[in-house]
């Protein structure tokens, strides 16, 4: 066991973890953030898909070992971070989660698309948005919602 | 009943003050009101605010917004003020609960109605009696009973401790269709906030307090038992709590693991790799061309059962010619993204409390009885909310697990099974080998079809199961409706060690694939177009103006230069679907454009729902028709994790455009009936675009994009 320091969402948790623990089991079990899905642990479904530095990261195969107290990490649980709600209220708004499960990283994957490129094509949105699957099937709304909180961005 | 006292009740409140968020969604609470239980599935406290139950388990079909709609719209109450709840499992309280076959809506449409029709006719009788007048003069609306003529008002919450108090009526008058304004219309589900900001509770986020996590190492073989492990060697691996044989059964046969206990899931996953295992009753080892070879085997000989009609020898002894055709389609993983996992809890006090990701508590609870001896009134069972199920989680393996390993440590259990545990087990939907025969006379007019579908059957896994009859719904998704001369759909069982399970349509999945596509084989050998063959040969109406729809809407007859379509169509639970897939050639393969999709499943509820759950299944149809298929090597899965065994990804997700019939037709299954006509559909416009007719799934044979 060691010890270690995670900036996440502009807090400051120490957590005690054999350092091979993957980030997605300390943030869910030891920090107690649950937003944050386990899909495959091999970076293959990016259900764990969380925000390092503003830059989105698969969760479950990062050593906690590998991170560092000064990375930000932001989770579906932020309250501030930029343009999280805004992405929240167009998913809201064009109704995309079905079983939900996989939204928090397809959400955080969009939020770092948007925040890099406010007014993405279709093709910019498959490139990103490639990395994280949905066994429901939300695509479609996925893409409608990429495209309507990319329009209240750039009102 | 104290509100408090009521969310404990439903099995709520409790769990978001564990998990210190806020489970409550939209939640709207009144300060200082008490909450009156109108009936098990309506409270209404003394301020006026609702709380509807939600009693069927919510894996993103939407049933968590469609219930409450149904009761919300007789009980005549705004359905964005409501609280929405969802309810333990409990048979005795909410009838049955399971979720499979596409069947919340359409079979309890007329007794959930009535349930929020009974709380109106109380209401009504409540103001009545305070005004002494008769009931014909009230009238509800919007939370509140008025006197016709006049602007007397008293809200429900005014009356709702008397209407609490009055006897139930033993009949009720329902609403008529055109009166509807809830039923039909759009509506935001109140599930998605929580979805969107991370909150909502699915049965992986369950944290209790000196909880142990399990990691299971279950047979590789799908069935076996463990004989002897290393138990000394890995209970001395740091953090390791316990360790021991699960000793479990699927349909009566070992279906065995060593699970280890950890106080994190990390640490108990991490020690799996250093199990010794010794296996015993290991089935005999089956591949993938050993499985179909066993199909194959019995092609030739008399199928278990059949049906059949038009039975015509005239027309038969006119037959010069036929085609054939033989169909393969592969085991499939329901795959959902939410793995299997499960937390119990037996306490030492003898009760039991589960917090389950289920399609069916109810029968959770009967297990965890059987295991623990503890009466099933002892036993409470949470329903969470659910990442997926596709049928997966209407088998109850994982809360047994949970059960047996809580049981031995008296401790509350949450089982978690990694990917490649989720996908070596099964069970999957079945594998099958479909024959096709037509026949035609000397004017190439059809005198016979005939389809022998060879297959595992899902009901003849369990001992003693009577092989010699085979149900209806293994020929579901081949429409009977067509009204084809000599027409026989005949089935045969295959005994086979591998597990099989219920997924997204069943039998469905395979036979639309299977059967539209031979429909549209004899199409092209008559010289027939595809869609006026089908229209020639049903007489249901609503089947005809479906494909009419589909034709107009797909503009089947004018396609833009080197576009091809294919069509299929389905009958299935309860529903009429049908689709044209548009493709263009794409060097030697194909694009595909578009998804065409008409469904009409009768009178709506949510049809923002009915759009979603329309677009999913076409996603999983095309995934199960060019990517999917689970590969069995040595008695093992081949392909356990994403890398292998492929989902269709957004950059591979087509134009989907879904239009609902509007009639006021009972209800259909809406989460189902989408898939079925998917994988033909795409089969029949490769065809007219290459001229190779796919017969195997999944479509490796053609480069599809």
């Amino acid at each position: 066991m060691a010890t270690y320091k995670l900036n996440i969402n502009k807090k400051m948790y120490e957590v005690e973890a054999e350092p091979d623990t993957p980030l997605l089991w300390v943030i869910r079990d030891k920090v107690g953030l649950k937003g944050t899905k386990f899909g495959c642990g091999a970076a293959h479904c990016g259900v764990c898909t969380i925000l390092f530095n503003g830059f989105p990261i698969k969760s479950c195969t990062l050593a906690v070992a590998a991170v560092t107290p000064e990375i930000e990490i932001t989770t579906i649980e932020s309250t501030d971070f930029k343009n999280l709600k805004v992405v929240q209220d167009a998913w809201t708004k064009v109704q995309a989660p079905q079983c939900g499960y996989c939204q928090s990283g397809q959400i955080l994957t969009a939020v770092s698309l948007l925040n890099q490129n406010p007014t993405p094509s279709d093709a910019d949105i498959n490139t990103a948005m490639t990395a994280v699957l949905c066994r429901c099937g939300t695509y479609p709304r996925i893409k409608k919602a990429i495209k309507t909180a990319s329009q209240e961005l750039n009102a | 009943m104290k509100r408090r006292d009521f969310l404990q009740i439903a099995g709520v409140s409790g769990l978001g003050l564990m998990l210190g968020c806020t489970s409550s969604g939209n939640k709207v609470q009144s300060a200082n009101a008490e909450d009156v239980e109108l009936s098990h599935f309506v409270f209404i406290d003394t301020n006026g605010v609702v709380t509807i139950l939600n009693h069927k388990p919510e894996l993103g079909q939407g049933v968590y917004q469609a219930i409450p709609m149904i009761i919300a719209e007789e009980l005549e109450v705004d359905i964005h003020k409501i609280n929405i709840i969802q309810s333990l499992a409990d048979k005795e309280k909410y009838g049955n609960q399971g979720i499979g076959g596409s069947t919340s809506v359409r079979r309890g449409y007329t007794e959930l109605r009535k349930i929020g029709a009974t709380g109106r006719i109380l209401l009504i009788q409540a103001a009545a009696n305070q005004w002494q007048c008769s009931v014909s003069e009230c009238s509800a609306s919007n939370g509140s009973v008025s006197r016709n003529g006049s602007k007397v008002k008293l809200s429900y919450g005014e009356l709702v401790i008397a209407a609490s108090q009055l006897e139930v009526p033993k009949e009720v008058e329902l609403k008529k269709s055109a009166d509807f304004k809830i039923l039909g219309k759009p509506t935001l589900r109140q599930d998605i906030p929580m979805k969107v900001k991370g909150e909502a509770v699915f049965g992986l986020d369950v944290e209790l307090d000196n909880m142990l996590y399990a990691s299971v190492e279950r047979t590789p073989y799908m069935f076996g038992a463990v004989d002897s492990y290393n138990k000394e060697a890995i209970e001395a691996l740091p953090g390791i709590v316990s360790t021991s044989i699960l000793k479990t059964d699927l349909f009566g046969k070992p279906r065995q693991g060593v699970a280890i206990l950890s106080e994190d899931y990390f640490t108990a996953y991490k020690a799996r790799k250093q199990l010794k295992i010794e296996w015993t009753a290991i089935p005999e080892v089956y591949d993938d061309a050993k499985i179909f070879g066993a199909f194959h085997k019995e092609k030739s000989k008399k199928p278990t059962a059949q049906r059949n009609k038009n039975k015509d020898k005239t027309t038969l002894s006119n037959q010069v010619d036929t085609i054939s055709a033989e169909y393969e389609c592969p085991y499939e993983a329901h795959s959902p993204m939410e793995p299997m996992n499960a937390t119990v809890w037996v306490k030492k006090d003898s009760t039991v409390e589960a917090w389950l990701p289920t399609q069916n508590g109810q029968s959770a609870r009967g297990s965890i009885a059987e295991i623990t001896g503890i009466q099933k009134e002892n036993i409470t069972i949470n329903v969470t909310f659910l990442g997926g199920g596709f049928g997966r989680r209407s088998l109850q393996d994982f809360a047994i697990e949970a059960a047996h390993l809580s049981n031995e440590t008296k401790r509350p259990v949450k089982v978690v099974w990694s990917r490649e545990d989720d996908t070596n087990a099964g069970p999957f939907r079945p594998a099958t080998l479909n024959v096709f025969k037509a026949g035609f006379d000397s004017q190439k007019n059809l005198t016979s079809f005939s389809n022998h579908i060879i297959a595992q059957i899902i009901g003849h896994q369990w001992p003693g199961a009577d092989l010699t009859k085979i149900g209806g719904g293994t020929y579901e998704g081949a429409y009977w409706g067509y009204n084809f001369a000599n027409y026989t759909q005949a089935g045969t069982t295959v005994q086979l060690p591998v597990p099989i399970w219920y997924w997204r349509s069943v039998y469905s999945s395979t036979n639309c694939f299977v059967n539209e596509s031979f429909v549209d084989e004899v199409a092209n050998h008559m010289g027939m177009d595809s869609i006026d063959f089908r229209l020639k040969h049903m007489k249901d109406e609503r089947a005809t103006t479906l494909i009419n729809t589909i034709r107009k809407q797909s503009n089947w007859d004018n396609p833009a230069p080197r576009e091809f379509k294919g069509v299929a169509f389905a009958h299935v639970f309860g529903s009429y679907s049908a689709q044209v897939v548009t493709v263009e050639k794409s060097g030697a393969g194909v694009r595909i454009k578009k998804v065409d999709a008409v469904i009409d499943c009768g009178q709506t509820i949510n049809p923002d729902t009915i759009e979603a759950q329309i677009e999913g299944s076409i996603i999983m149809g095309l995934t199960a028709a060019y990517k999917g298929g689970i590969s069995i090597q040595g008695g093992k899965v081949a392909n356990s994790n994403f890398d292998k065994y492929e989902l269709l990804r957004i950059n591979e997700t087509p134009e989907i455009e879904v239009q609902i019939m509007k009639n006021d037709h009972a209800p259909g299954g809406i989460g189902e009936p989408g898939f079925p006509p998917t994988p033909p559909a795409l089969g029949n416009a490769i065809f007219k675009a290459t001229g190779l007719r796919i017969r195997k799934l999944p479509m490796t044979e053609v480069s599809i994009t």
